[in-house]
């Protein structure tokens, strides 16, 4: 039914296409004056680090953001747990005037029609891949809704559709913006409905050539074990056929404005059954809507998403007592996500799961660039990108429908532990060559005289963040509150005063560029700690 | 009665007797224990056995696949003969002279008697030497190497390649996780880095897994720093295939010359699930298999005497094409099997048949349970005495006469 011969296969993919797109729009700056001029206007409310109060906040922006701005904490602060988290859920009312317009204004394939986009593909500065991959990197640092923002990371990875899978590269922009996006705080229900017409979800799981001359089961398997009942849901080899016949005919036809089409002449318009309940021949169009009802309405599908929430929220391994009421939530509110949210986020369960998650990418690069602010000037979106490309998350690039796993062990091992120290390290101490841990060719950075270093990309404002601490037990204290916003164990805490003292006393004063260098390798180690490495 | 037809291939296939003489290499390049290493392949996604060692003289095959067969030996594309049976996927050629020359196996309708065509369940049992959930928590090998190591591997006696350390080696015995060893040191600088070092000792010590990963870290970067295995040459004249697979194998090579006590590897090629335009993707994907695998033969030269490669797959595709020119999930699929100890140049299959009544709902059946295939690698190259607990509650053959013992 695909008029026009978009690509199949594998698209190729070059880093530098990304670099590209990053000087071209020159985002970072933009995005850095926006956010110089939001925290002028914020009042400076906080608390002494360790106030209980603080560190249930400092939880929930944990995990409900993508890391902790300092302007989020006072804000937190302020409105406190109950009255924080209800902004967050009604994400509508949190202005984003600016951002979006910025976005739309930088990358313009964002606001594109399927047909505007087809419309440009030979087009050799038209990058649309690149242009999404960098507004969402911007939404998930910069946006101020960002229950909101992590939520649609959910949601995408949930409905996972991999970017460079063919004419995914030019379909998967407005399914962002028309299929997921809008939904993210809403009703599951919408999102299933949409994802199933998906014309990138259609091709990424072939159910474009689903026809009754010879039935491709993908789609099928994939939305009863991933997208509702879960694996063990109670479906059997013969409900995936027949899911699969049910669906025959739905595809997907570039010269259309939707692109979705339902093609009766290759839809098996016999009788089918599914999950026990008989579907009527003569069905049409009607048989797939008719299948996500019944997921819909299946226990399983409630109970599957409760538990997937509570892994992404709580901890790897979800308490099942939650789950249970997290299900009966969504079953009551038809899958509503804002109740469903609120049961899981003022549960005991939730305040008692601190620091049980560990970072994922996303979450650890997030936050390095929300807690440290860094300088303008510097290219530090570079650095971004190409820490996600090493460590392995950047968005939208997952291949596997499963989409990016969510539990420890699918992030940690020796390899992946010391690229993220290192991660740590080299910002902290920025005197080190940035070589790697950049994209090559973006030309801003360095003097031209010597080999650029990492905080020619990534500059962390040290004289704020050491502020007047000048011993090493100060120090240590204020990395500890500026950034980190948390207490450490007492011989951690000791350990790190340790590492800035150098041998000499904790209580002696250092000079000023001493002082720095201590703020330097408290905070690299900081960054490299479980404090920071889990959330 | 299910029909059966046990092909006892090599004798078909007219291949000679495997003398001794095939058995080289010096003792003083195995493992310091005698003992193979071991080096698991896992192709994720669900490789399509049936395209990959094609059963062509099967009419059903190629009724099942107007678009996808692969022709007889012979017809333009065609397969390349084994055994007058079988024949392996063109793109698999750089294996052929391998299985010729006898240091290649093949063991067809193999995989998990598991009814999951679930890629992420049926992987997680595989990996776990299991069939259904809640038997065992943690990896087949990393079993092994509880039973190699005595509970203390040396600091690279296991290692997993890619982003997160392969669930085959997840459980309490440590391994190193190795994306790639370019830049594999730590990057703080040089008069930060003993204090550093002993904050990270001080402040990883919880005995979680983060605080076990911290101290492989210190352990591994030193090791590397010492051996530079980067620095050994590819050696005779060993051509890896320019991808990510082919990274991996190479600095595998490396690492196992380097001396540091390496005992299993284990090593992921994705992409196998061709549920649409299948001849776009196998062909390239198989293409980097072989030429990794016969590469890194290549490279090891004698030292694969005492080296044992094998691969697997999760499940295999459906016999039946799809609308799509592709394969639905399926059941029956192929492993392959490396080394110096390998009783090569036969495809071992008690082979099911393709005919309808022969099928599993459609798909070729599993009759050979991967469990069967790793226990008679264990035990015949490595020696274990301990399978019943590395594969618990398996109680089915486990020898199939494709490893010659040590």
């Amino acid at each position: 039914m695909m008029s026009r011969n978009l690509r199949a296969g594998t698209a190729a993919f070059d880093g530098q296409r990304v670099a590209a797109v990053l000087k071209r729009s020159n985002i970072g700056h933009h995005l850095h004056q926006w956010q110089a001029a939001q925290a002028k206007t914020v009042e400076r409310s906080r608390k002494a680090v360790g106030d209980t109060a603080q560190q249930s906040l400092v939880h929930l922006l944990n995990r409900t953001s993508f890391g902790i701005a300092g302007p989020d904490l006072e804000l937190a602060l302020d409105l406190g747990f109950e009255g924080f988290l209800e902004y967050q859920l009604d994400a509508e009312q949190i202005d984003n005037t600016f951002l979006e317009e910025l976005l739309v204004d930088l990358f313009p394939s964002l606001a594109m029609s399927y047909g505007e986009i087809f419309d440009r593909l030979s087009d050799d500065d038209f990058d649309p891949v690149s242009e999404l991959i960098v507004a969402t990197i911007a939404r998930q640092l910069f946006s101020p809704r960002q229950l909101f923002e992590v939520m649609a990371e959910f949601w995408t990875n949930h409905f996972n559709v991999f970017l460079l899978d063919g004419p995914v590269q030019y379909l998967k922009t407005v399914d962002d913006r028309d299929n997921v996006r809008p939904f993210a705080l809403g009703r599951f229900e919408d999102l299933l409905r949409a994802n199933a017409r998906s014309p990138a979800m259609l091709y990424y799981l072939d159910n474009f050539s689903n026809t009754r001359f010879g039935p491709n089961e993908n789609y099928a398997r994939e939305l009863m074990e991933l997208h509702t009942l879960g694996v063990d849901g109670g479906y059997t080899e013969t409900d995936v056929i027949e899911v699969a016949r049910c669906f025959t005919g739905w595809t997907i036809d570039t010269r259309t404005e939707e692109v979705f089409v339902f093609s009766e002449a290759n839809h098996d318009d016999g009788s089918k059954r599914v999950l026990g309940v008989d579907i009527p021949a003569g069905g049409g169009i009607e048989d797939g809507e008719q299948v996500l009802d019944l997921l819909l309405a299946d226990p399983a599908t409630a109970q599957f998403l409760a538990g997937k929430l509570c892994r992404r929220f709580v901890a790897d391994q979800q308490p099942e007592a939650l789950v249970s009421r997290v299900a009966d939530t969504f079953a009551a509110s038809g899958g509503d996500m804002v109740p469903v949210l609120r049961t899981l986020l003022l549960s005991d369960e939730f305040r008692a799961s601190e620091n049980q998650k560990f970072r994922r990418p996303t979450e650890l690069v997030g936050g390095m660039v929300r807690s440290l602010q860094p300088a303008d000037g510097s290219n530090y979106f570079s650095v971004i990108f190409r820490q996600l490309e090493t460590l392995g998350q950047i968005p939208f690039f997952a291949a596997e429908p499963t989409g990016y796993g969510d539990e420890e062990g699918d992030w940690l091992n020796t390899n992946a532990l010391l690229s993220r120290w290192n991660l740590g390290y080299s910002i902290a101490f920025g005197e080190v060559p940035a070589s790697t841990r950049v994209d090559s060719g973006d030309g801003d950075a360095g003097d031209g005289r010597r080999e650029p270093v990492m905080a020619d990309y990534f500059a962390i404002r040290m004289l704020d963040l050491l502020g007047s601490a000048r011993t090493p037990a100060e120090i240590v204290d204020r990395v500890l509150d500026q950034f980190l916003h948390r207490q450490v164990g007492v011989s951690d805490r000791a350990a790190l005063i340790n590492l800035a003292a150098g041998g000499q006393p904790a209580t002696v004063p250092l000079s000023l560029s001493n002082a720095v260098a201590a703020a330097r390798a408290v905070l690299a180690s900081s960054l490299a700690s479980r404090y920071f490495q889990n959330r | 009665m299910r029909r059966r037809q046990f092909l006892s291939l090599a004798g078909l296939a007219g291949i000679p007797s495997l003398g001794p003489q095939l058995v080289f290499g010096s003792p003083a390049e195995k493992a310091a224990s005698g003992r193979d290493v071991v080096v698991v392949i896992y192709q994720r996604g669900a490789a399509d056995g049936l395209n990959l060692v094609v059963p062509y003289t099967e009419g059903p095959y190629f009724d099942a696949r107007p678009t996808l067969a692969i022709g007889e030996p012979g017809s333009p594309g065609g397969a390349l003969d084994l055994d007058g049976f079988f024949g392996f996927h063109p793109d698999l050629s750089p294996l052929l002279p391998l299985y010729e020359s006898g240091m290649l196996g093949v063991v067809h309708a193999a995989g998990s008697p598991s009814d999951s065509r679930s890629h992420f369940d049926a992987q997680d049992f595989m990996e776990k030497g299991v069939l259904e959930k809640n038997v065992a928590a943690d990896g087949w090998l990393n079993r092994y190497l509880a039973e190699v190591s005595g509970g203390t591997p040396e600091t690279f006696g296991a290692v997993g390649f890619g982003n997160a350390l392969p669930v085959s080696l997840r459980g309490p015995i440590p391994s190193v996780g190795v994306k790639q060893l370019d830049d594999y040191a730590l990057a703080a600088p040089d008069e930060w880095l003993p204090a550093i070092r002993n904050n990270i000792t001080a402040m990883f010590n919880q005995q979680q897994s983060l605080d076990s990963v911290a101290g492989s870290i210190l352990g591994s970067v030193d090791l590397l720093a010492a051996s530079d295995p980067l620095s050994i040459p590819v050696e005779n004249g060993a051509q890896y295939p320019d991808d990510t697979f082919g990274v991996q194998m190479s600095q595998l090579a490396k690492l196992i010359k380097a001396g540091l006590g390496l005992e299993m590897a284990a090593v992921d090629i994705n992409g196998w699930d061709h549920h649409d335009r299948q001849v776009d993707y196998l062909g390239p994907l198989a293409s980097s298999l072989a030429q990794g695998m016969s590469a890194f033969y290549a490279d090891m030269g004698e030292a694969m005497s005492g080296i044992t490669v094998i691969t697997m797959t999760e499940f295999g595709r459906r016999l039946t094409e799809n609308a799509s020119e592709g394969t639905d999930h399926g059941h029956g699929s192929v492993m392959f099997a490396l080394g110096g100890g390998v009783n090569g140049g036969q495809v071992i299959a008690d082979w099911p048949g393709l005919q309808p009544q022969n099928l599993d709902r459609g798909d070729l059946d599993v009759t050979t349970d991967f469990r069967t295939v790793l226990s008679d690698m264990l035990i015949n190259r490595a020696g274990s005495s301990s399978v019943d607990q590395i594969f618990p509650s398996f109680d089915g053959p486990q020898s199939i006469g494709l490893f010659r013992p040590l």
